[in-house]
């Protein structure tokens, strides 16, 4: 997905028109955010930038040209694009408040959530979309293979980060290169839940993003359901899963490593402290389950890793 | 003499005319109820598309448009292609401007585009429970006016064929 045509498919023709005016980069370009009555946002190049009526990004902050602002029918438009004019097929994703898209690009949406007997139905009057642009960086987990193994053996891996410093596109490289195998790792069977299609980007049943000639990946699948059935039909080696958090997964992940699975996930946090706080992956970093934390921070580029640890939490 | 003889050939030619008339009208009947029934056949697939399978509309109208015959397979082929281009319309519109090529080609009446427009207008809005009812209300309508055609078919033939004889006749008797 780097033709410009197939990213601006996305958006209603009012947006596509501003944005097909402008340069934009693909490999440069990380976010878009439309909300109703405010200016259209870009983050580009680790940039923010508004869309200037004239067909130019210009800072926020620049008070001297006129902003492109979206409506609440460029919204509308937006997400039955986004949608593929069939939002009844995405209910359980709109329930979880985002869309996966072709190519593996995510679209937050919020809006007013509906209610039915304390659990989220449905969000209608979508007001704000945040199309977060997937980016494949072939290569950029290899500096920290090595330290995810011991003695030839992959040791359960934990990819500790906040939101937007690429713990997916990290995933997605080091599954890569456990499945195809690297300098000292012949490669292995890794099987993958891609619970959001974020990880292989599939499209009609097909990666898109290049995951390893050894990777079989179960889409849209719940992830601890889907790790039970990985164990029981495809024999992986390793499984990798994209944000853990629930107790389910917590289950999943035991019986996984129970049946000598290898485990390589990713969860939200800022750092190994902040995880111990929380309810149920504390629990896991109690019991010790994964052997290496790859902590990420916001360095400016994507996937970059500022701290390995041991299980006692030991840099290495 | 060779008056006559016009006359009679006249007679003749405008008699054939008003009976080819009838039976024109008639088949337009028999054209349109064919119409409707197939497009309720793929109203009930694309119903197990959407519902069963999941499917996004483009997906559902291209499986079903491959599955159907005639001009109702042209109509869901063409929204499935449309829909396709992602060409940033909304379902509405497109749907809207493929039935109007419907009109013109098609022996529909005013009140069978008027469905299937309306029909449009509610697809791909809110959750697969919508769809389902969106689908349901269409095929009732779909079945009561194949149900009234099939039930008036004979007699609105019988009709047309009498009215354009009487009228030929009619038209011969001024003439002569």
């Amino acid at each position: 997905m780097d033709r410009k045509q197939d990213w601006l498919d996305f958006f209603s023709r009012g947006i596509r028109q501003e944005l097909q005016r402008i340069p934009l980069e693909f490999s440069k370009l990380q976010e878009i955010r439309l909300r109703a009555g405010a200016p259209l946002m870009v983050w580009y190049d680790s940039r923010e930038y508004t869309i200037s009526c004239s067909g130019k990004l210009v800072q926020p902050s620049d008070r001297s040209s006129s902003i492109c602002l979206v409506t609440g029918k460029d919204i509308r438009e937006t997400v039955e694009c986004m949608g593929n004019y069939s939002l009844y097929a995405f209910e359980d994703e709109i329930r979880q408040g985002f869309l996966t898209l072709r190519g593996g690009h995510r679209a937050g949406l919020t809006g007013k959530a509906v209610m039915d007997q304390g659990e989220l139905k449905m969000i209608r009057c979508i007001s704000g979309i945040n199309l977060r642009f997937a980016h494949q960086v072939i290569g950029c987990a290899s500096p920290y293979m090595e330290k995810m193994m011991e003695q030839g053996r992959f040791c359960h891996s934990l990819l500790v980060s906040p939101p937007r410093c690429g713990k997916t596109t990290l995933l997605r490289d080091m599954v890569r290169l456990l499945s195809d195998g690297f300098p000292g790792f012949a490669g292995v069977n890794v099987g993958v839940v891609d619970e959001r299609s974020e990880i292989g980007a599939c499209y009609d049943g097909i990666p898109q993003n290049d995951l390893g000639i050894r990777t079989d990946i179960l889409d849209c699948c719940p992830k601890a359901l889907g790790m039970m059935m990985l164990i029981r039909t495809m024999s992986p080696q390793i499984i990798a899963v994209d944000e853990i958090g629930g107790k389910q997964d917590l289950e999943a992940i035991r019986y996984g490593v129970s049946c000598g699975c290898g485990i390589l996930a990713t969860v939200h946090g800022a750092g190994l402290e902040d995880l111990r706080q929380k309810p149920v992956l504390g629990e896991m970093l109690q019991e010790g389950i994964f052997k290496r934390f790859l902590v990420l921070g916001h360095t400016g580029r994507p996937g970059q890793v500022v701290g390995i640890y041991d299980e006692r939490g030991r840099a290495l | 003499m060779a008056g006559t003889v016009i006359r009679t050939a006249g007679a003749v030619l405008i008699m054939s005319g008003a009976v080819g008339l009838g039976r024109f009208y008639g088949m337009r009947l028999t054209s349109r109820l064919r119409i409707l029934e197939e497009l309720r056949r793929l109203l009930y697939l694309l119903k197990g598309e959407i519902l069963y399978a999941n499917a996004s509309l483009e997906e559902a109208f291209f499986n079903v448009g491959s599955r159907g015959t005639g001009p109702v397979k042209e109509l869901f082929s063409q929204v499935a292609s449309r829909l396709g281009e992602r060409q940033g319309e909304t379902f509405r519109h497109m749907w809207e401007e493929e039935t109007e090529k419907f009109r013109n080609s098609l022996p529909l009446t005013e009140e069978d585009i008027r469905q299937m427009k309306d029909f449009g207008r509610q697809l791909g809005y809110l959750d697969r429970q919508m769809q389902e009812r969106t689908i349901l209300l269409y095929l009732e309508q779909l079945d009561f006016a194949i149900g009234n055609l099939r039930k008036h078919r004979k007699e609105q033939c019988r009709l047309y064929t009498s009215l354009s004889v009487a009228g030929g006749l009619f038209f011969i008797i001024i003439m002569c």
